[in-house]
């Protein structure tokens, strides 16, 4: 056989194809919900840092999740990430005016926002002209120096998760695509040497000490740990192949991972993997994993078909005392944010139309709050003000969508929804900072 | 133009022939679709990141690999293993031809069947594929002989002389 002939084959096995479905319109749901599932990811490694310091920081990020100790002031801000009417932009929302300021006009449609723990600056990932985190003062809504982190290749693909450590002097960046781990020093700007990590890492979280950062390597089946004294890895812990989703408890002494239909306490002391706690039904996985602000409640959302067509239908709630899980809960839809009550006995989710709040020592849902004309494909994150009093929820659509980028006002006393505040264009998060 | 816009007039546009690659990677045209569709995602999660088109269309290319490979690796995957293809139904035209090199792929590891693939239906160059892969030129051209020898075995027709091939069969009479 030559090559020609080779070449004609494949050809002629392609010919007589089947019609294609609508594989583009799926393809953006399911990388809206990727995206969606990173963002909170890497909201709930950098809300797990700053719990562990105990800084009174009124802050929720991304899709956020609340941070304990903190105290209620006046003068909040939400950040708007994402595009806005006035184009490449961040949008900042005055608490409790409910008024849209003057957006902060970058160079790049930002990617996503990670609040300091002090919370005096606002990191937002930028790719063009170059991969880079931009600060923006949250004292004077001025952006900074642009900390340029995407190496010598401007312009190609550079999906990270990051972590910032509680002093908020480093974050590091994860690239999943090249496997490997940067260090980033945000005082100076300046990148660190390069960790590799292995193939296919899925995530990253700073232990709330901010001694170890976990890195999980999904096809070698191992969270590595990197010891952030001296930035090398130390022994890999055993967890089974493909975990997905990682949190760690406030006081830094376990971390949950999860993997298929699995959680898997892990021990930080010993750097040892307990017995796994199972959740969900027979198919699926795990497609998210919250921690509530006392540390006392691990929230795993288990989805249905899970992966890029993942749809989360239930959750389980699992105690970090006992590390067993509860009763499971049914969600109507698939789960796009969470935030959690100052008091840590309420969580809010949102789902497709409506916030549903889940008391959490009742393994309760209470009545849904709908959000008129639902959240929409890029909508559902959620912030909460620091005394929990106001949630802010973002609707928005992708094209053709009849709301398209609105936040919701939402009294969580009453579960009343306020008038919107819009924003327009394409927002994809919000940001609470003091 | 939205970039939700913007992706899904790309995608619409890059999905027929990313999935045609899928199909020859896997086999079979669900799975193809599940696998284009994978690649898409990902590749809107990346889209902001990408400068021009081409960079998009590679880009979505090299994903769809490297999520092939990580389904193959991937023992918990469902797929039972047979020796030969599963019997599909009597298709009209080429399908002895489609059959014989579906049956010949599978039977190559799975990095020489990217490797085939990506040489010879997508046309890429030794460079390129290795780049695509993420191994080295010379790793390329050495699957891509042992795969070539492999194929030339296993399609090869018991009398090749006497016998037209079934799509010169088909062509001509």
């Amino acid at each position: 056989m030559d090559e020609e002939r080779l070449r004609e084959m494949l050809r002629n096995a392609t010919n007589e194809e089947p019609p294609i479905g609508s594989i583009a319109l799926n393809a953006l749901r399911a990388g809206i919900r990727l995206r969606r599932k990173r963002r909170i990811q890497s909201a709930s490694t950098c809300a797990a840092a700053v719990l562990a310091i105990g800084i009174a920081v009124p802050a929720v990020i991304g899709h956020g999740h609340r941070l304990a100790g903190a105290r209620h002031r006046h003068g909040q801000t939400v950040y708007v990430v994402g595009t806005t009417r006035t184009g490449k932009a961040v949008t900042p929302i005055a608490v409790p005016a409910n008024q849209a300021g003057r957006p902060i006009r970058i160079a790049d449609i930002p990617q996503a926002a990670v609040l300091s723990p002090n919370g005096k600056t606002l990191y937002v990932e930028i790719y063009q002209p170059r991969a880079a985190l931009l600060p923006i003062s949250t004292r004077t809504g001025k952006p900074g120096r642009p900390i340029i982190v995407g190496g010598k290749q401007p312009g190609l693909p550079w999906p990270l998760t990051d972590a910032i450590t509680p002093n908020g002097k480093m974050i590091y960046l994860l690239n999943e695509t090249r496997q490997f781990v940067t260090p980033v020093n945000l005082v100076t700007g300046k990148s660190g040497r390069q960790i590799r990590v292995g193939p296919n890492p899925q995530g990253l979280a700073v232990d709330p000490n901010g001694r170890t950062a976990y890195v999980l390597v999904a096809n070698a089946g191992v969270v590595l740990p990197i010891n952030l004294k001296t930035n090398k890895p130390e022994k890999a812990i055993h967890v089974g192949k493909y975990p997905t989703n990682i949190v760690i408890t406030p006081d830094g002494k376990t971390a949950y991972v999860s993997r298929g239909r699995e959680v898997v306490p892990i021990d930080t002391a010993t750097n040892k993997a307990e017995r796994p706690i199972t959740v969900g039904q027979v198919q699926g996985s795990v497609s998210e994993l919250a921690i509530t602000p006392d540390g006392r409640t691990v929230l795993a959302f288990f989805g249905e078909n899970a992966g890029a067509r993942g749809q989360s239908t239930t959750l389980t709630p699992i105690s970090t005392s006992t590390n067993r899980a509860g009763r499971t809960i049914v969600l109507s839809n698939e789960e796009h944010g969470v935030a959690f009550a100052p008091d840590s006995r309420t969580a809010y989710i949102s789902l497709a139309r409506s916030v549903v709040p889940l008391r959490i020592a009742a393994d309760r849902l209470g009545k849904p709050i709908k959000i008129p004309g639902g959240l929409g494909d890029f909508g559902g994150s959620l912030v909460i003000t620091a005394n929990g009093k106001i949630l802010y929820v973002l609707a928005a659509d992708t094209a053709g969508g009849r709301h398209s980028g609105l936040v919701y006002p939402v009294r969580t006393a009453t579960g009343t929804v306020g008038r919107p505040i819009r924003v327009g264009g394409e927002p994809s998060g919000l940001v609470i900072a003091p | 133009v939205t970039a939700a816009e913007e992706f899904t007039e790309f995608a619409a546009a890059a999905a027929p022939r990313l999935r045609r690659t899928a199909f020859l990677l896997c086999g079979d045209w669900h799975s193809a679709e599940d696998l284009t569709q994978t690649a898409l995602a990902k590749v809107f999660v990346a889209w902001r990141r990408i400068n021009q088109p081409e960079a998009a269309h590679a880009y979505a290319t090299r994903t769809l690999v490297h999520s092939y490979l990580a389904a193959r690796r991937l023992r918990r995957s469902g797929e039972i293993l047979a020796g030969e293809l599963p019997e599909r139904p009597a298709e009209p035209h080429q399908a002895e031809d489609r059959i014989v090199l579906l049956t010949a792929l599978a039977k190559l590891p799975t990095k020489a069947r990217a490797v085939v693939v990506l040489r010879y239906w997508n046309d890429l160059s030794v460079d390129q594929v290795a780049a695509t892969l993420g191994c080295s030129p010379g790793n390329v051209k050495s699957q891509s002989a042992r795969a070539l020898d492999k194929l030339r075995t296993l399609l090869a027709e018991p009398d090749d002389s006497a016998e037209p091939r079934p799509g010169e069969a088909r062509r001509h009479g």
